[in-house]
């Protein structure tokens, strides 16, 4: 009995106990990163795995070192990846679904020209899930190509967007309104701004009607297509 | 398919849900609900596999859900609006999936986190019988995050990006990129 | 006839304006309840709805009454509907006897504490049909165990309360702010320390507030009684446990805590102050303790609390009528 209401007064000093501990968090700051406003360290977003892209070429940074030999394809355990050849050893198609994709680092780690790397696109959110089809050598063009390459900026979705052309002002879309809260970065690549600019209305394509440019079918695809002929890319939205 | 053949345009999802117009239907009234809303969407307890860790860190201390309006998770599908799949969705675990889904009353708006829930993710390969190959062939979903899984910041961009189909404008800054 | 005009007119306004206080603290209390959780946690809590999240409540709100209304199919037609609201009016009912203020008492009745014991018991009915018109067999096992928590924790309530009646001799709640001194240390607290233990533990489990919120809790029972609610059913539901807590956090501070008296002045804003310490204190320990096993819960009311309060009792009747 009495070891009963020793026990007993034990606990509430237990209880006592633990309601300091929180009182003490109470008091304590906060060590929320506020996050539109503030973001977490560049040395832990530079170390996030994102969808894979291309490296850029030794000699001309446009180009690809891939040579095609489809060792990503096989070694990918999602079946991410579509590596077309052409007649010489550079890839003519060059697809990667990240859907699919765990993010393992097979393929970068296999492939032998050191072709691929991770990129660190963090805050990429899709309205819808073709999207997600994207096409590194196009991406690697945008990259590179213009007065202000950025070769380390993010792949941007390749699906038929307006402005999916970062380099481009984004004043070229004809019927995707401005985003009136984000403040325009001069550096116009991040992908999210890509995705931002698809629209704010509630329709899951989010794109103006006249944008759905022509599928993007650069090249014969392995099982033949009724296309025929590789169309040369064609530039959304114009 | 796996490996994708072309690149594909957007098309509409295959599932759809369609919600009556309310009988006073007045613009600013609507865009006041809206807003309204868009500030206090309260997600269901939905988390299927390991992109629930990154929602429950997204609800934690460093990045914090519970600052635009999200922190109730409700237990209960009557009294959620937002229903995050993340993780999953097993054969076995979709007519749970969709009943919980009925079960939300109307304003409800779904996002699929995590490639296993946009498209069966690593798990689809060639015969495989036990996985629902993404969640939008049961639900109709609004915002896709994709990821292995997503950091907490894209669950929040995804957050963002419903609170812009809501009510049509995006309310907060944009970060600053990455190395900059 | 009963009631002269003056004082009709005058229980009329009150009644309002306690619809008013009523509102006004579920939405305080949303913020607060919020804000000291994230700070507990070390994070923000609301922040970005409004200055520092302080429109974060209106919004809920705002929400709940734009969602869609329906029934589960075989809920019962009447009870469903009726639950919400019985659990939110008998809780008016119950502020009109405290005295807020030297002359602000809004039913000045001289048996108060029997009024606000006997329709405290009326909230428990309101679980108990939520969880049975529903439908659901979360609910009902939801609505069992709040009935059982609630008629097992009132007991030492009111053996708590009474041995202040007996300490006081009137069972009128303003004799009983009155008797009590201005300064902290002539308040009942010091003189039934045993009783105000009792009572704030009794107070948590009335209110099914954690530790003891097993009737609504989340990982057991996916929101116990309250699960088929949506919309404007569960704003009812939350705005009456809101309420709830308010009201008892009164009583605590008319019956222990020296009521409206306090050192400078003597004045209804010094029982707001002590009930949202109270209140603090409760939220406080909400995200504090993991919760109580249900037989633990019994196992505390009725063999810990039970005793203790007879205890206290007997010892205080001897002590004011014999020794005194």
């Amino acid at each position: 009995m009495l070891k009963a209401i020793w026990d007993n007064l034990k606990g509430l000093y237990s209880l006592l106990v633990g309601m300091s501990i929180t009182g003490r968090y109470l008091l304590s700051p906060v060590e929320t990163i506020h996050y539109p406003r503030k973001v977490v360290d560049d040395a832990i977003l530079t170390s996030f795995r994102g969808p894979i892209r291309l490296t850029l070429g030794k000699k001309n940074p446009q180009e690809t070192r891939c040579v095609s030999c489809q060792m990503c394809v096989k070694a990918c355990p999602g079946g991410c990846l579509t590596v077309t050849k052409g007649d010489t050893k550079a890839p003519i198609t060059w697809l990667y679904d990240f859907s699919y994709c765990c993010l393992c680092g097979a393929c970068v780690e296999t492939c032998p020209a050191g072709a691929l790397e991770f990129s660190h696109k963090v805050y990429w959110v899709t309205l819808t899930r073709e999207e997600l089809i994207m096409d590194l050598l196009k991406d690697l063009k945008t990259r590179t190509a213009g007065p202000n390459p950025n070769p380390s900026s993010n792949p941007s979705p390749a699906s038929p967007q307006p402005s999916s052309v970062p380099k481009d002002a984004p004043k070229a879309s004809p019927a995707a309104p401005a985003n009136p809260v984000a403040s325009q970065t001069a550096d116009q690549k991040a992908d999210q701004k890509a995705d931002q600019k698809a629209g704010p209305v509630a329709s899951p394509n989010g794109h103006p009607e006249g944008a759905k440019a022509a599928p993007k079918d650069p090249g014969a695809s392995p099982n033949g297509h009724p296309e025929g002929a590789p169309a040369a890319l064609k530039e959304p939205g114009v | 398919m796996a490996a994708p053949e072309k690149l594909l345009e957007p098309k509409e999802p295959q599932a759809q849900s369609w919600v009556e117009p309310p009988l006073i239907n007045l613009k600013p009234i609507n865009w006041f609900f809206d807003v309204n809303r868009a500030m206090s969407l309260w997600p269901i307890t939905f988390g299927l596999a390991c992109c629930a860790i990154e929602m429950m860190s997204a609800s934690m201390s460093r990045f914090d859900i519970a600052r635009f309006g999200a922190e109730v998770f409700r237990p209960s599908a009557r009294q959620a609006d937002l229903m995050m799949v993340t993780g999953t969705v097993t054969r076995k675990m979709a007519p749970v999936v969709v009943r919980l889904y009925e079960q939300m009353p109307a304003p409800k708006y779904v996002m699929a986190c995590g490639n296993c829930a946009i498209s069966g993710g690593p798990f689809k390969f060639e015969g495989q019988y036990g996985v629902v190959e993404g969640v939008d062939r049961l639900l109709p979903v609004d915002v896709y995050v994709p990821g292995c899984p997503p950091r907490p910041e894209a669950i929040l961009e995804g957050v963002f990006k419903i609170q812009e189909l809501i009510t049509g404008r995006r309310f907060w800054p944009e970060p600053r990129e990455i190395g900059a | 006839m009963f009631l002269s005009l003056a004082v009709f007119v005058q229980i009329i306004v009150a009644v309002l304006l306690i619809i008013g206080l009523m509102v006004a603290n579920a939405v305080a209390m949303v913020y607060m309840e919020r804000k000291v959780a994230g700070f507990i946690q070390r994070r923000p809590g609301p922040y970005e709805v409004g200055p520092r999240g302080t429109l974060q409540a209106v919004c809920d709100s705002m929400k709940l009454l734009a969602k869609q209304i329906y029934r589960p199919g075989n809920a019962d037609l009447i009870l469903y509907y009726l639950a919400p609201i019985l659990a939110f009016f008998p809780v008016l009912l119950l502020f009109l006897p405290i005295p807020f203020g030297p002359y602000l008492t809004p039913l000045p009745v001289n048996d108060g504490v029997v009024l606000i014991l006997a329709f405290a018991g009326l909230g428990v009915l309101s679980n108990l049909l939520a969880g049975w018109g529903s439908s659901n067999k979360y609910s009902l096992l939801g609505a069992a165990r709040a009935v059982a928590q609630t008629v097992a924790y009132e007991i030492p309530m009111i053996l708590a309360l009474l041995a202040v009646v007996l300490l006081s001799g009137s069972m009128d709640l303003k004799s009983i702010t009155e008797q009590q001194g201005q300064w902290p240390w002539e308040w009942n607290v010091v003189l039934q320390p045993l009783a105000f233990f009792i009572y704030l533990i009794s107070l948590v489990a009335e209110t099914n507030r954690a530790p003891f919120d097993l009737p609504e809790a989340e990982s057991e029972l996916t929101a116990g009684f309250h699960t088929e609610y949506s919309g404007m059913g569960f704003a009812l539901f939350f705005l009456s446990e809101y309420a709830n807590m308010l009201l008892v956090s009164f009583v605590a501070a008319v019956f222990f805590l020296g009521g409206y008296r306090g050192p400078i002045a003597d004045g209804f804003w010094w029982l707001f102050i002590k009930a949202y310490l109270l209140m603090f204190f409760m939220v406080w320990i909400r995200w504090t303790f993991p919760r109580v096993r249900f037989d633990q819960l019994l196992n505390l009311n009725w063999r810990w609390l039970l005793p203790l309060g007879l205890l206290n009792l007997w010892l205080t009747a001897i002590v004011t009528k014999l020794l005194v």
